[in-house]
């Protein structure tokens, strides 16, 4: 453990003590793989993402690995450990993560890709993959993001695309064969480039044209399949799930037993990655959750269950699955969450019965301001879907809606934008023709609206994306047609996401971007306290790579895109199809 | 309205809480017992009402960092249960560093712990120095003077039984740093280490 002269300089020390419940303790026998599980947020960020406990439970099931955890330090912590020279260790047996055979990092938004580069140095670990020699860790690095993993080709060693719970077995399995006084990081790789999902930035090339896109995307070594396919989990229910899970001594974002009630969406929203690079649709059935339940539940202790998916609504059994939780747990007072479930006729009944008494706030999601919008990006909701949910709720007792849109979609005109405005003051006035005795208070209508970003992988993957002032533009357009009082106005911050374009869409030359970013002080960049566009525009012109390649361009559909070679079972034809769906009729 | 709370078994635990668990903030520590008792599958008494919450109460805060040698929690439970057995089936559920040391049937009516402290026993450490008597003697004329029981010195240790009821309390932090401004003692207050030997009830 770092010492108290450290920890009790630093906030929330126990974010740097590890000792949780469920924490795995194993001897060190010498003869395990040992696997740093790093994740670059802060710890309360990173231990309510139940990817980490899946993954944890995942790898340390099997003898011969032990998978330990690391964090983010925060910026105070940093400042200690650059001044006195610690390096980063994992909370598990304060190890240096150098001393890994593995670090994996999780990429789940592009804006902590310069955490990643600040853990590797804090670590005392070369940043470049071909700066490392056998000695070092191998980099490795999956989630979300590496549908699109050029930005980070540079520094990792090997990415892994799609679901580990399918796949990462066999790669311990080769590791541990091979491992041993003169293991070789290069055959290793060679060995599971073979595999699915598994992507070795070093054995690929890429030619430029002289505009600066791709001319050619090619293996340099004959093992590396030209394209990578993800990795799927066929079977929900047979798929490892842990039984216990990791319970933080301090409060963190979500702390809860998640219940995963399925994989994919069955909606096509045009703007939505996790649409797209989830598919297809899994389900778990009601007895593998309710087991699970029943397993988490007595392992945390926590009080809350929360059903995890991309859209609670399409769970095809909720209320039965609802009932069967509610019935089994609610004695031992335990509530049941459901987060983004839309309310409507079929399941109002279903929210009653989880919020019998708190009724928080609920959560609808139009996205687009206008039906126009809304068919552009395939959302398939009417404004009187809209309006039925919001007075549903109002009746049953909710006074606080919020609503999230997304500004800068593409083909947006102002219309769209004031439409925004519009549809929240029509929301207050069904809250008050409703009778008195349904009234308790005003209500509250909190309006968000989130920067339009393309993201790879999906249909608007080649459309520009508006700069940080044509945003801004948006925000007061927006704001200037929130006319009534009850409805209240938050927007996103758009330099954060301009950059967050630049991440999500960026090639191999992006990686030094974030490098020179890094350099200059970038740091948790998703936080805007500490988010700095000066930096950034430093980043941009130290580096010569511009907003106008990367963010503002139109792409042509026969322009070779950077992640073109990772194939997550969604053609590009399917993709240029539903972006001509998506031009507006007229 | 009869009070619920006669129905229910007041159990009066007293435990350790050191090492990494010092770093427990007082919120959390709440919410760790609620989850330890529900792992321990013991019947635990709910609150009536709209939000039900456990019916437990932790006497006199701790300070982030400091170790707690013998701290007093409550825990109302619907069924009796032998101490021995509690003690055990809590101590299956505790980080390292947290350990509970023992526990008591007490009335179930009547005043918390929470509200019985009156006063607490500490040690504090100041990092390389040596006290004389003559620090006690300069205590005795402070504002403070009356908040303190007892005061003892060895070497760099103040063993100090201050105040902690409602009425009159001194915070130990307050002692060391009267004593670290009027002997002009480089040190750090972040440096001085704190010891809660005793909670007096």
């Amino acid at each position: 453990m770092y010492n108290d002269e450290i920890l009790l300089r630093v906030d929330k020390p126990a974010r740097y003590v590890g000792n949780e419940i469920n924490m795995m303790r194993k001897e060190l026998n010498g003869s395990q793989a040992r696997f740093a599980f790093a994740f670059p947020d802060v710890y309360e960020v990173g231990m309510s993402h139940n990817g980490l406990q899946i993954l944890y439970g995942l790898f340390n099931r099997r003898d011969d690995v032990y998978c330990e955890r690391v964090f983010a330090p925060w910026t105070d912590m940093e400042a200690i450990m650059r001044d006195k020279k610690l390096p980063l260790c994992t909370l598990e047996t304060y190890t240096p993560l150098s001393n890994f055979n593995f670090i994996g990092f999780t990429l789940q938004y592009e804006m902590t890709y310069t955490n990643i580069l600040n853990m590797l140095d804090l670590a005392g670990i070369p940043l470049h993959s071909a700066n490392r020699s056998d000695s070092h860790p191998i980099i490795c690095a999956g989630g979300p993001c590496a549908v699109n993993p050029e930005p980070l080709a540079e520094f990792i060693d090997f990415f892994f695309i799609g679901e580990a719970e399918e796949q990462f077995d066999n790669v311990f399995d080769i590791y541990n064969q091979m491992k041993g006084e003169n293991f070789n990081k290069q055959a290793f790789l060679e060995r599971i480039a073979t595999l699915d999902g598994i992507y070795v930035p070093s054995f690929y090339d890429v030619i430029y044209n002289e505009n600066g896109t791709i001319a050619d995307f090619k293996p340099n070594n004959p093992v590396a399949p030209a394209k990578i396919k993800k990795v799927i989990v066929k079977n929900m229910d047979n798929v490892y799930y842990p039984e216990k899970t990791l319970v933080p001594l301090i409060d963190v974002v979500h702390n809860r037993v998640a219940l995963e009630i399925f994989r994919g969406c069955i909606r096509g929203c045009r703007f939505c990655q996790a649409g797209f690079i989830y598919r297809p649709h899994r389900i778990k059935t009601v007895e593998t959750l309710y087991n699970q339940a029943k397993c988490l539940i007595q392992a945390t202790g926590h009080d809350d269950i929360s059903l995890l998916s991309l859209a609670t609504n399409d769970y095809p059994h909720l209320e039965e699955l609802v009932d069967k939780l509610n019935n089994s747990f609610a004695d031992d007072n335990v509530n049941i969450s459901l987060p983004s479930l839309r309310i409507d006729a079929a399941n109002q009944r279903i929210l009653e019965k989880v919020q019998k008494v708190r009724k928080s706030s609920l959560t609808f999601a139009p996205e687009g301001g206008s039906q126009r919008m809304r068919d552009i990006i395939n959302k398939n909701i009417s404004e009187q879907d809209i309006f039925d949910g919001a007075r549903l709720a109002f009746q049953g007792g909710w006074d606080r809606l919020k609503l999230y849109f997304i500004i800068g979609l593409p083909h947006e005109i102002d219309e769209d934008l004031t439409a925004i405005g519009k549809l929240a003051s029509d929301i207050v006035e069904i809250y008050y023709s409703l009778p008195k005795e349904n009234r308790r208070r005003p209500p509250g209508i909190t309006v968000s609206t989130s920067c339009f970003i393309p993201k790879p992988h999906t249909p608007f993957q080649w459309h520009p994306q508006h700069n940080a002032q044509d945003f801004m533009d948006k925000q007061r357009l927006v704001k200037s047609n929130m006319k009534s009082k009850r409805a209240s106005y938050k927007y996103h911050d758009a330099d954060t996401s301009v950059i967050e374009g630049t991440l999500s869409r960026g090639d191999r030359r992006i990686g030094s971007l974030i490098e020179q970013a890094w350099r200059l002080g970038a740091r948790f960049d998703s936080w805007s306290e500490h988010f700095n566009w000066q930096i950034w525009q430093q980043a941009f012109e130290n580096t010569g790579l511009t907003l106008d390649f990367y963010n503002y361009r139109n792409r042509s559909y026969d322009e070779i895109l950077p992640w073109d070679f990772v194939d997550v079972y969604v053609s590009k034809d399917y993709l240029i199809k539903e972006s001509e769906n998506a031009r507006p009729k007229n | 309205m009869l009070d619920p709370k006669t129905n229910y078994y007041r159990y009066r635990i007293f435990y350790s809480k050191t090492g990494s668990s010092r770093f427990i903030g007082h919120l959390d520590l709440q919410s760790f017992f609620n989850k330890a008792f529900k792992r321990a599958n013991l019947p635990v008494a709910y609150s009536q009402g709209f939000n039900p919450h456990q019916l437990l109460s932790i006497a006199l805060p701790l300070s982030m960092g400091m170790s707690g040698k013998n701290e007093i929690a409550e825990i109302y439970l619907t069924l009796e249960i032998d101490t021995k057995i509690l003690v055990e089936k809590l101590n299956k559920q505790m980080p390292q560093g947290m350990e509970i040391l023992n526990a008591e049937l007490v009335p179930s009516v009547g005043k918390s712990a929470a509200g019985l402290v009156n006063a607490a026993k500490y040690l504090i450490r100041f990092p390389s120095t040596k006290f004389d008597e003559n620090i006690i003697k300069s205590l005795e004329t402070t504002d403070f003077a009356d908040k303190i029981i007892k005061i003892q010195i060895q070497d760099d240790i103040i063993a100090a039984t201050l105040y902690a009821g409602s009425a009159k309390n001194l915070k130990p932090q307050v002692l060391a740093q009267y004593i670290i401004d009027s002997l002009n003692l480089d040190i750090e207050p972040k440096d001085i280490g704190y010891e809660r030997t005793q909670i007096l009830i």
